[in-house]
């Protein structure tokens, strides 16, 4: 095409996209020049025929088969919604977002580890904290910075959240704890005050330690306890906890023993702890038959013995104190604990 | 005056679908997407005859048109709840047909492609019957036909598939641009070509004989 003005815009001429003003220039050039005339005259003639002709239409069977998907399709995504909007799906949707916001976001919000909080004894807030206080972890400890200051130190891993909680407790408090706690065991950094950088454990060993305990293992602060007793042969001080704080078992007995305690064993004492008694009766039974001579045997018997005396089962406390009788290390305990039972009449 | 239940009925579904004429294709889609078949029905009533003479064209084979139409309706049926207005419907609609066909095309092998298509010299595909058999003038009509879709099915794809869009009612050039990923002169070049070669196949196929050698 030797026009420029045609091989640009004849096109969108033909096909009426030109604006008023260029279309008005575009039909005074087509006036003059011949050649360009000639050349939208055969390009109309072309479009008018190939645009004019019908063809035949779509067959009224794919119509029919698209309405029907189109029909099937509609009605599921109208049924959809209609369900969606009752107002009793619409209600129990809300409060389960509801409900799912306020225990992910506000409730079960877990605090920093870190966070450690000294309160006074006599606050408010240290009240309500010796109330809470009352945890299967909580633990309460004497240190010697503490006792010169004529106080004890309580420090309550929460196992479940990974923080630590340091409350001051004053002596008499101490003593009225006391009272209500029988002779227990020591947890991790009981054994010796905490110094900077030991009073708190790391991220990775609260979650190790919430593993753990999900798992019913023994946790890490346990095997710390035993194995700091059992290495160092240092003896345990003066330990309180809490009657529903730490272990019930006796861990200063497996704290004293020289070799590491059976991991069957451990497992006993935690069943039996739990109050599983003749599960882990039967577990120490197992472990027994095959090293009958073992120690820890001793300790648990009377552990699982406790159990069933806790749960009112006198018989069979006794019957399972007798065998820790017969093991020589916890012969002495287990004598004061079948004296200590009330008779089977 | 009392009207009985059918007459009311015909009256308002008359008002409906005067309703529903008045609406844009973007309307239709919307209304379809909360669930109304009826403005689906409006959609396919406005779109189906072009989309299959679009593909017809194309493809030259009356069957694989059929598909293509019914595959492009059913596509959007079934993305219709994602859905949004970001380009006009007809554009959205002949772009899923386009590339249904270019797909079609394809797979068609080398020598399985004439320039005339599956038409016979009659005018009707071949091994299918004449959906318009009839008089005369229907015989020469269906020859025309014929003669324009070999015309059309001699052209390279890319300038069929930009002449076909552009015969589209309303269809403008920067939306064939749009459609086919192209840039908006190599639209005007493409038809512009097409039209010189549409223009000397029909003067040999004996159509159009005013047709001159201007360009």
């Amino acid at each position: 095409m030797a026009c420029k003005l045609c091989e640009d815009k004849l096109l969108e001429y033909l096909y009426g996209e030109l604006s008023e003003e260029d279309a008005a220039d575009m039909v005074e050039h087509l006036e003059t020049s011949e050649e360009c005339r000639e050349a939208a005259k055969s390009f109309r003639s072309v479009l008018d025929t190939v645009t004019g002709v019908e063809e035949e239409g779509l067959s009224s069977l794919v119509h029919t088969r698209i309405m029907g998907h189109a029909e099937e399709a509609g009605s599921k995504r109208r049924s959809f919604w209609a369900w969606m909007f009752r107002p009793a799906v619409t209600t129990a949707v809300i409060g389960a977002v509801t409900a799912g916001v306020y225990y992910t976001t506000i409730k079960y919000k877990p605090p920093s580890y870190r966070q450690e909080r000294i309160v006074s004894e006599e606050s408010p807030l240290a009240k309500s904290k010796q109330r809470r206080a009352v945890s299967p972890s909580t633990i309460e400890v004497d240190s010697p910075k503490k006792e010169a200051k004529g106080q004890s130190f309580r420090a309550r891993p929460s196992e479940s959240y990974g923080f630590i909680e340091q409350e001051e407790v004053g002596p008499e408090k101490r003593e009225a704890l006391e009272k209500a706690t029988g002779p227990m065991l020591a947890r991790p950094g009981d054994l010796e005050e905490p110094t900077p950088g030991e009073d708190s454990m790391d991220e990775a060993r609260v979650y190790r330690m919430a593993e753990e305990k999900a798992e019913g293992l023994p946790t890490e602060a346990h095997r710390d306890v035993l194995g700091k007793a059992d290495s160092a042969q240092q003896p345990v001080r003066k330990s309180r906890v809490l009657p529903s704080a730490a272990p019930p078992y006796s861990r200063r007995d497996l704290a004293s023993f020289k070799s590491p305690v059976p991991e069957p064993i451990v497992r006993a004492l935690d069943l039996a702890s739990e109050g599983h008694c003749t599960e882990a009766e039967q577990r120490i039974e197992a472990y027994a038959t095959e090293v009958p001579e073992q120690p820890a045997c001793g300790a648990g018997w009377l552990e699982v013995a406790r159990c069933f005396s806790k749960k009112g089962d006198i018989k069979r406390a006794r019957e399972t104190a007798k065998k820790a009788l017969e093991i020589e290390s916890s012969a002495k305990e287990a004598q004061a604990f079948l004296e200590s039972l009330p008779s089977l009449e | 005056m009392t009207m009985d239940a059918a007459t009311l009925y015909e009256d308002f579904s008359r008002g409906r679908r005067h309703g529903l004429e008045e609406r844009s294709d973007e309307q239709l889609m919307l209304a379809y997407q909360k669930g109304d078949a009826q403005a689906f029905e409006m959609l396919l009533t406005r779109h189906e005859k072009g989309v299959y003479r679009f593909a017809l064209r194309m493809l030259g084979d009356s069957m694989q048109a059929e598909e293509v139409a019914q595959e492009s309706f059913l596509r959007v049926i079934q993305s219709a709840s994602r859905y949004r207005v970001r380009a006009t419907f007809r554009n959205y609609l002949y772009r899923i047909a386009r590339n249904l066909c270019v797909d079609l095309l394809r797979r068609r092998p080398r020598e399985a492609r004439p320039p005339g298509g599956d038409i016979g010299p009659e005018g009707t595909p071949e091994g299918l019957p004449d959906r318009n058999p009839g008089p005369e003038n229907h015989v020469e009509a269906g020859q025309l036909r014929a003669a324009i879709r070999r015309a059309l099915l001699s052209l390279p794809a890319d300038q069929r598939e930009a002449f076909l869009l552009k015969e589209v009612k309303d269809m403008k050039l920067q939306d064939v641009a749009t459609i086919t990923d192209a840039n908006l002169n190599t639209v005007k070049s493409r038809l512009r070509y097409a039209l010189i070669r549409l223009r000397e196949h029909l003067s040999e196929e004996g159509i159009g004989k005013e047709m001159g050698h201007g360009m």
